[in-house]
């Protein structure tokens, strides 16, 4: 049966890849292939990118002129301009058009996937949404790892090693981490925080640690070990009910921007990779050729650096691919409990939503959560694919 | 002793969570966009709530100028007494719903019973069944088994809302079989409703079994070859046992020890209610109250949610680590 498990997951690893890549590059350039603002527009002698650059943001002739038409491309005369492969407002509303079954056509347009309760083309409307969700958990990956994988790796490589410090400096430091603590709460309560703070803090930790290094040599040692701090930091929240802290955090910080959205999705990522990361590199701290790199005098952050960090990153494939999976399912899950992204703002998980009140539109629910289906088994399969081999590679 | 220290540590974790949600939801300005129910009451009281201090001490300033000055510093110790929020939630009695002025223990705790009427059968129903299936995988080797789980594969994968959503087009409103919405029984007994029309727990339970159905018994069909290829198990066979026998007294421990394993992880998302299945069939329990507590603002319907869902996880941690240490064989 495991080899049959293999041989189904080898089978589906290309087409599964080949489709992913597919997606990921559709989304990218979903804004090339649909939508109504021109690539690139030749303007009074001046160049353009509409889908690339924020063209408001400073004063041309071109963004004045767009202004004086309602911001609509397509009322100006351009010397050169290339249009999206399908010129499709994916974000107009149109009730003229709206309950359009798929394979449907209505004022010349030909709608594939049909169009929803608001007129809105599905197709676009998918690709649009796709984009904003995938946009949204690769950086609450990215900043998932930046806040599990590195700060939990550096304390677990100094995990069951037993260290040593001076009283003194024991004292030093636990008043030090009292004093951080409660200034960042004052300055949280005040409302108070720029540049010249944050340099004021750096200042301050080169300076403490400097001190603690010092401390360090004065009196007696006693000895205790790092792995508790990651250990807390895992069990605290492994007792939080995760959906419900998501719901407090983004009501909290009204985050209603993906940013927010994949920050708050990036706290509840970290723990998971911290744990994974912990055990990791607690099992690669054992290698022969680790330890005797430290015994050739290699600093712990070169072996950190060049030796550990690798290895476990390769560890942490395939949970990162089971992640994105999970990842992909909550934040259209949130989208479709009408928490998150603003309601103008299109996700898949919204289309669902809003097609509930509208039965008999069985397109409008299954075209955007067979994509949310496809993609998250797609990264499922791969992260397993990669277990696997993993496996093999062991055997 | 051990155990002591770790029952206490665990309430203690349980505590610094409430305590954290608290903070939390002391933080939050009412914004324009919250669909408030009654939104100049909802305001006063949460105005009048956030007055209250939030701990037994605080040691916090008052700031009077809110500006970086030495004096804001300084730390300023006050003793709050028993009014404070925190006392409030852990005391249970007197906190009352930010919206409705009811008792928030007493819809907190009927919702917890709808809730429970769900998740526990499908519970029963999700070992028993992958039990049985990671038994029979196993075992088989024809196309049927492979078929099947490849079948789970993709039902794991399947995003809750978009497979509930779609169970309800299909057997609601094409074919009518099960009702899909208890709007109706939104007051009352959840054991009246399942007695008199089981037929509404259907498509709820069916939705809460399938996605981890899939998970449980790739799990233990993994355990199941992960054991085989140990040493003592063809020993075992070797010195004469039936495979019959060392399955009944060798797999079943290992197995447990994993779904164990998996169940601590499970027992927030189990209390706190399927937010997705509650919301989609309209089921009054803990997850529909806790989305309709968010959107309305009923930050102490809220804060008791997630003190009773990190408390009861807590113990079910403790309970889980007694039972592992219970089934291990390696111990």
């Amino acid at each position: 049966m495991r080899n049959r498990k293999s041989e189904f997951i080898n089978a589906l690893r290309k087409p599964l890849s080949l489709s992913l890549m597919l997606l990921f590059f559709l989304t990218l350039f979903v804004r090339f292939l649909i939508g109504t603002e021109p690539l690139v527009v030749v303007y009074k002698n001046q160049i353009y990118f509409p889908v690339i650059e924020d063209i408001y943001s400073r004063t041309s002739p071109l963004a004045q002129d767009l202004l004086n038409v309602q911001k609509d491309f397509s009322k100006l005369e351009y010397s050169t301009v290339l249009w999206p492969l399908f010129y499709k407002s994916v974000e107009e509303i149109d009730l003229g058009r709206a309950h359009l079954s798929p394979m449907s056509s209505s004022g010349g347009s030909f709608f594939l996937l049909g169009t929803d309760e608001l007129g809105r083309d599905m197709l676009g409307a998918c690709f649009y949404g796709l984009q904003s969700s995938l946009w949204i958990c690769c950086m609450a990956l990215i900043i998932g790892l930046l806040l599990g994988f590195i700060p939990s790796s550096m304390v677990s490589y100094h995990a069951y090693k037993v260290h040593s410090i001076s009283k003194a400096g024991l004292w030093f430091g636990l008043i030090l981490i009292a004093m951080t603590i409660w200034i960042l709460l004052v300055i949280s309560q005040l409302n108070f925080m720029n540049w010249e703070l944050w340099s004021l803090f750096l200042i301050g930790f080169i300076l403490s640690m400097f001190i603690l290094r010092r401390l360090n040599k004065i009196g007696n040692k006693v000895s205790f070990s790092f792995d508790f701090i990651t250990l807390l930091y895992i069990n605290i929240f492994k007792a939080i009910p995760s959906i419900i802290f998501i719901f407090l955090l983004i009501q909290t910080y009204q985050t209603n921007q993906p940013i927010g959205i994949s920050f708050v999705l990036a706290l509840l990522t970290a723990p998971v990779i911290a744990k994974y990361s912990r055990a990791s590199v607690i099992k690669h701290s054992a290698d022969a050729d680790l330890v005797s790199a430290q015994s050739l005098g290699l600093t712990h952050f070169d072996i950190l650096r060049r030796h550990l960090w690798p290895r476990v990153f390769l560890d942490l494939v395939p949970l990162l691919s089971y992640l994105m999976s999970s990842l992909i399912i909550t934040e259209s899950s949130l989208a479709y409990l009408g928490i998150g992204l603003k309601p103008e703002q299109i996700s898949l998980g919204s289309l669902i939503s809003s097609s509930r009140n509208y039965p008999a539109d069985w397109w409008a629910t299954l075209f955007p959560g067979l994509i949310i289906f496809w993609i998250s088994l797609s990264f499922y399969l791969l992260g397993w694919s990669r277990t696997k081999r993993s496996f093999e590679e062991i055997a | 002793m051990k155990r002591v220290v770790q029952f206490f540590g665990y309430i203690g974790l349980a505590l610094l969570v409430s305590l954290i949600s608290l903070w939390l939801t002391n933080r939050i300005v009412p914004s324009e966009n919250s669909e408030f129910i009654n939104e100049e009451s909802t305001d006063r009281s949460f105005e009048v709530q956030k007055s209250i201090p939030i701990f037994y001490f605080s040691l916090l300033p008052t700031f009077n100028e809110p500006k970086l000055s030495f004096r804001n510093f300084i730390p300023e110790w006050r003793w709050n007494g028993v009014e404070n929020q925190f006392h409030q939630l852990i005391t249970i009695r007197s906190m009352r719903s930010n919206v409705t002025y009811e008792l928030v223990a007493q819809r907190v705790f009927h919702s917890l019973k709808w809730t429970m009427a769900i998740q526990i059968p499908s519970l029963i129903i999700l070992f028993f069944s992958s039990f049985f299936l990671s038994f029979w995988i196993s075992k088989r080797h024809n196309k049927i088994g492979k078929l099947v789980f490849q079948l789970l594969v993709f039902f794991h994968s399947v995003p809750l809302f978009w497979l509930a959503s779609c169970l309800v087009l299909l057997f609601s409103v094409a074919i009518n079989l099960f009702p899909a919405s208890m709007v109706s029984f939104i007051h009352s007994p959840w054991s009246d409703v399942l007695l008199g029309s089981p037929q509404y727990f259907v498509l709820p339970i069916v939705c809460s079994v399938l996605p981890s159905l899939a998970f449980l018994t790739g799990l233990m069909v993994d355990t199941q070859f992960q054991i085989r290829d140990e040493v003592f198990w063809t020993r075992a066979l070797s010195q004469g046992l039936q495979e019959n026998q060392l399955r009944q007294f060798e797999l079943k421990s290992h197995l447990l020890l994993r779904i164990s394993a998996w169940f601590t992880g499970a027992i927030p998302s189990i209390i706190g209610g399927s937010l997705i299945i509650e919301n989609v069939f309209i089921i009054p329990g803990m997850g529909r109250l806790l989305v309709q507590s968010l959107k309305t603002s009923d930050w102490n319907t809220v804060n008791f949610i997630v003190f009773l869902t990190a408390v009861l996880s807590c113990i079910g941690f403790f309970i889980s680590d007694l039972f592992i240490s219970k089934i291990d064989p390696r111990q």
